[in-house]
């Protein structure tokens, strides 16, 4: 019977194109494995400052990777569904999430502290503002720019309003500004948390000392901060070392040592540039390898060396 | 015997000479990937798990989405349903209408990261077009064929075997393959909750700003569409063949 | 065969009843029309009677039993069923088509196979040539067919008809209209026809059910239904001109005139122009053996020498008909060919005599004069 031949095949085509995708599906990659499987974003995969040369300088392997946006390693991380998960130092999930950094002893990591860029014509000009800029430098650990960040991030408040609130707390502003008399002077920042927490930072002291200040924070990502820079649209913002050596000055190789690529990004982009580098924060928001807190306090790690030591001796994952 | 020869060539051939272009620009990559970066990226070992996990993702999203888009469509049409079907093809047009990512991210929050996940989600967006087209293909079938096949006797479950459902596969059909080419391109999201697949690839591609990481990712996935929907095409073929101009 | 009593349906949702307490009472081996402006309730009667729709009110009998109390697969599997897009299954071949209903009943391959082509073969389609088509190969004429030969597969002794022919031009519908009848004495089918077309209507039915507004106006056989119109309704429906109508009625066989000149192949010249000289038509049949209507000698045929015999003069004629055509259908093929006259054969192209537009006329004079 020909209609009901043609059903048969039709029914047999749908069923087998179930089976052929289920089956053809199955067996394979489990879902997220068990075991020291870490959590990287994409581009520290790939990067030679990334994955593939931490494993090598300190001589070991996970037993998976698992590739995913650079936001979701945190919370990957706190759910348990990886052992360990790379991430920035001073993200305020970090804190808030219980999460902990473990030290980089091989300085393996490029080096990325905070510093306030301003041009050369407009120290000239006002030569105040280093002072005033430096004042908030020595403030900055990791520590507190990473509760700073959460305090945005986890606890949802306004950037102007947390660095209103942590200036005060330090004496560093009095609430009300005088009438301005300078200026008027630019200041930007890129668009995330941190870049927008520094930049409302560096806009109040300067107001508090009679500055009329342009607020451009939240400009967008680093090339467009950084011409904006050079192109005389704003005249300050903070900017990253290790950033700066290879993306802005154009070097391959990453420095580890936080003073030396300070030295050598300030002397070389004022010469060539024009742009003067103030002091630089303590804190290094640079590539972080984080664990759970529980689990670095059970098995004894601090170091990304201790880890290595852990997963080349064998231990399970607590 | 010339007929065979052909049909051989269209069933197998195609798919097979698709297969070998493909394994031709892999290894061509993977030995001129033009940088230590790139080479970090493009091994074997690495393009094939990538491809492994797509085709996985698709795999199975897309056999449980025929498996449930099918029967749901068809009880969609069912008398008793028909009032519903109406209201569910429209959240469906607007579901469709949902970003990848955004369902990506949603389901993120409640499943966790990871192949699971990738899965439901994948699974939610292919089940639309199946479902989709399955309402509308038997739904679109004249009134007076149904009316005919009632008034001689069929009962439902025969005019629905008989008569609805071969008159609406090529419609069905066209909504699995549309289904496959969605999935395939979507499933490339599913990288950014850590579900794997070529994704992987292209998004390392685009942050650090390797090209051929990026084309290796979406040449893979796009030629795993193709010889996909290409399969599934001829099986519409094969089967609408026998119905040629009906 | 068929009772309604006192039916009624209202469909969900609807405060006027589709079909209003209608009684009907349909004999078996007649052709009942229910003809009726669309919205009358003329397809909602008829769906009821293979259950497609369930009467609300009323009993229909079918034999003997009420349709409730039979099983409805079976109570349809016995109703053949012809709809209104003929509603032929496009996926699959025209034997299968056909076959459907057999194949239901679980008949054996071979009487499967038999009955196909035996009724492809009755609906005048040749089973070698076009039992493997699928219906869009065929013309709209022939799907009409396979629709009808579906409907009698399994021999079912009530046919329900609707609008069968409404999807074709006017000449083949003739046609077609005129086959089913022929198929119909000979089978001998109850009937349940729908149409809107009142002409329809009156050449196809023995009876004709009148509807409007879901009520039955008046259910007569034709010849009444045009005399004796029982409202104003009917008389609209039926038009004012009625007696043009009965052109419908009558078969050229009820009017041939059979006083006519006519020669043998081999009849001599001199007697031809002696024939055609007396003949009021100023012509002469040429007939064939076993009096087959082989072509016609007129005046202007006989001036030009050609031959001894009426063989080597004769003309064809194409104005011809059956001897049961309606009237209509002589007038039309006249007008056509713009002949006064028309030939008329039997089956196997006997000739039966004449029929000219005077008598066509006569008829309708008559028929005005006795109303």
């Amino acid at each position: 019977m020909v209609d009901g031949k043609l059903f048969k095949s039709f029914a047999l085509v749908v069923l087998s194109l179930f089976m052929a995708f289920s089956l053809f599906g199955c067996g394979n990659d489990a879902d997220v494995s068990d075991g020291w499987v870490f959590a990287t974003d994409h581009e520290y995969s790939v990067r030679p400052d990334g994955y593939p040369g931490l494993t090598e300088l300190y001589g070991f392997e996970f037993d998976d990777v698992e590739i995913m946006d650079l936001g979701i390693t945190y919370g990957a991380l706190r759910d348990g569904q990886v052992a360990v998960a790379m991430g920035f130092a001073t993200d305020g999930r970090i804190s808030a999430f219980d999460l902990v950094n473990l030290e980089d002893d091989k300085y393996f990591h490029p080096v990325y502290n905070c510093s306030p860029n301003v041009r050369e014509e407009v120290l000239d000009e006002y030569p105040e503002i280093a002072d005033i800029l430096n004042e908030i430098v020595p403030l900055l650990d990791e520590q507190t720019m990473s509760s700073l960040n959460a305090a945005v991030d986890i606890d949802e408040k306004e950037p102007d309003e947390v660095a209103e609130e942590f200036l005060l707390d330090n004496g560093l502003i009095s609430g009300a500004p005088p009438e301005p008399d300078k200026g008027p002077v630019s200041v930007g920042s890129k668009e995330f948390t941190e870049q927008l927490l520094l930049g409302q930072m560096a806009i109040m002291v300067l107001e508090e000392e009679g500055f009329e200040v342009d607020d451009d924070t939240g400009l967008g990502g680093t090339a467009i901060v950084r011409e904006a820079l050079e192109g005389e649209e704003i005249d300050i913002y903070w900017e990253y070392t290790g950033t700066a050596w290879m993306a802005h000055l154009e070097h391959e190789d990453p420095i580890t040592e936080p003073q030396e690529c300070y030295d050598k990004v300030r002397e070389e982009d004022l010469e060539n540039n024009g742009i003067v580098w103030l002091d630089y924060t303590d804190f290094n928001n640079t590539y972080t390898i984080m664990m759970r807190q529980d689990d670095a306090d059970e098995l004894g790690i601090v170091t990304i060396s201790d880890l290595a030591d852990v997963i080349n001796e064998g231990t399970p994952v607590p | 015997m010339q007929m065979i020869i052909k049909n051989w060539f269209r069933w197998l051939g195609v798919p097979l000479i698709l297969i070998l272009i493909s394994a031709a620009f892999v290894i061509y990559v993977v030995n001129n990937p033009g940088g230590a970066m790139a080479a970090r990226s493009l091994t074997y070992q690495n393009v094939l798990r990538y491809l492994r996990e797509h085709v996985h993702l698709v795999f199975v999203a897309l056999g449980l989405a025929t498996a449930v888009g099918v029967p749901a469509g068809i009880l969609l049409t069912r008398p008793k349903l028909r009032r519903i079907g109406k209201v569910v093809e429209n959240i469906v047009n607007v579901g469709q209408t949902i970003p990848s990512l955004a369902i990506l991210a949603l389901f993120y929050v409640y499943l966790g990261l990871g192949f699971r996940t990738g899965v439901f989600a994948l699974w939610l967006y292919c089940i639309l077009p199946i479902l989709r087209n399955t309402y509308a293909g038997i739904k679109s079938i004249e009134p007076g064929i149904i009316e005919a096949a009632l008034g001689m006797g069929m009962n439902p479950v025969k005019i629905l075997t008989r008569i609805e459902l071969p008159l609406s596969y090529p419609v069905i059909m066209a909504g699995i393959r549309t289904a496959v080419v969605i999935c395939v391109g979507t499933a490339t999201m599913a990288t950014f909750i850590g579900a794997g697949g070529l994704g992987d690839l292209i998004v390392t591609g685009l942050s650090v700003r390797r090209t051929i990481i990026i084309l290796t990712g979406a040449f893979l996935s796009a030629m795993l569409a193709i010889i996909l929907d290409y399969i599934l095409g001829q099986v519409e073929q094969y089967l609408t063949g026998r119905d040629v101009n009906s | 065969m068929i009772k309604l009593e006192n039916v009624t349906k209202i469909f969900p949702g609807s405060d006027i009843p589709a079909v209003d307490n209608l009684s009907l009472d349909i004999k078996e081996g007649e052709v009942c029309v229910l003809v009726g402006p669309s919205g009358c309730g003329k397809t909602t009667t008829m769906k009821m009677i293979n259950r497609i729709y369930d009467p609300t009110e009323g009993r229909i009998i079918l034999g003997d039993k009420d349709i409730m109390d039979t099983n409805i697969i079976q109570l349809r599997l016995n109703i053949g069923y012809v709809i209104q897009e003929i509603g032929l299954f496009p996926h699959l071949s025209i034997e299968d088509n056909v076959a459907t209903v057999p194949r239901e009943l679980k008949w054996p391959k071979e009487k499967v196979k038999q009955r196909v082509d035996e009724l492809l073969t009755l609906v005048g389609l040749e089973p070698e040539i076009y039992g493997k088509r699928r219906p869009s190969h065929l013309s709209g004429g022939q799907r009409q067919r396979v629709g009808v030969a579906r409907a009698m597969a399994a021999d079912p002794p009530v046919m329900l008809m609707d609008e069968p022919f409404g999807a074709v031009d006017p000449i083949t519908r003739n046609r077609l209209q005129n086959e089913f009848l022929r198929l119909q004495e000979q089978l001998k089918k109850t009937i349940v026809f729908v149409t809107h077309d009142i002409d329809e209507a009156i050449k196809m039915g023995d009876k004709i059910a009148a509807m409007q507004e879901g009520r039955l106006i008046q259910y007569s056989d034709p010849d009444e239904l045009l005399s004796t119109p029982k409202n104003e309704f009917v008389a609209n429906l039926v038009g004012r001109n009625r007696s043009i109508k009965r052109l419908h009625l009558m078969h050229t066989r009820d009017v041939l005139n059979n006083d006519v000149a006519y020669v043998k192949l081999k009849t001599p010249l001199e007697e031809i122009e002696q024939k055609v000289k007396d003949s009021k038509l100023r012509a002469v049949m040429v007939l064939g053996d076993d009096n087959k209507l082989m072509g016609i000698i007129s005046k202007e045929d006989i001036k030009r020498e050609k031959g001894e015999v009426a063989a080597d003069y004769y003309q064809e004629i194409l104005n011809t008909c059956t001897d049961d055509a309606t009237l209509n259908d002589a007038l039309s093929v006249m007008l056509s060919y713009g002949e006064g006259f028309i030939a008329v054969t039997d089956g196997q192209e006997r000739f039966k005599g004449i029929i000219t537009v005077g008598d066509i006329f006569g008829v309708v004079k008559d028929d005005a004069n006795d109303n």
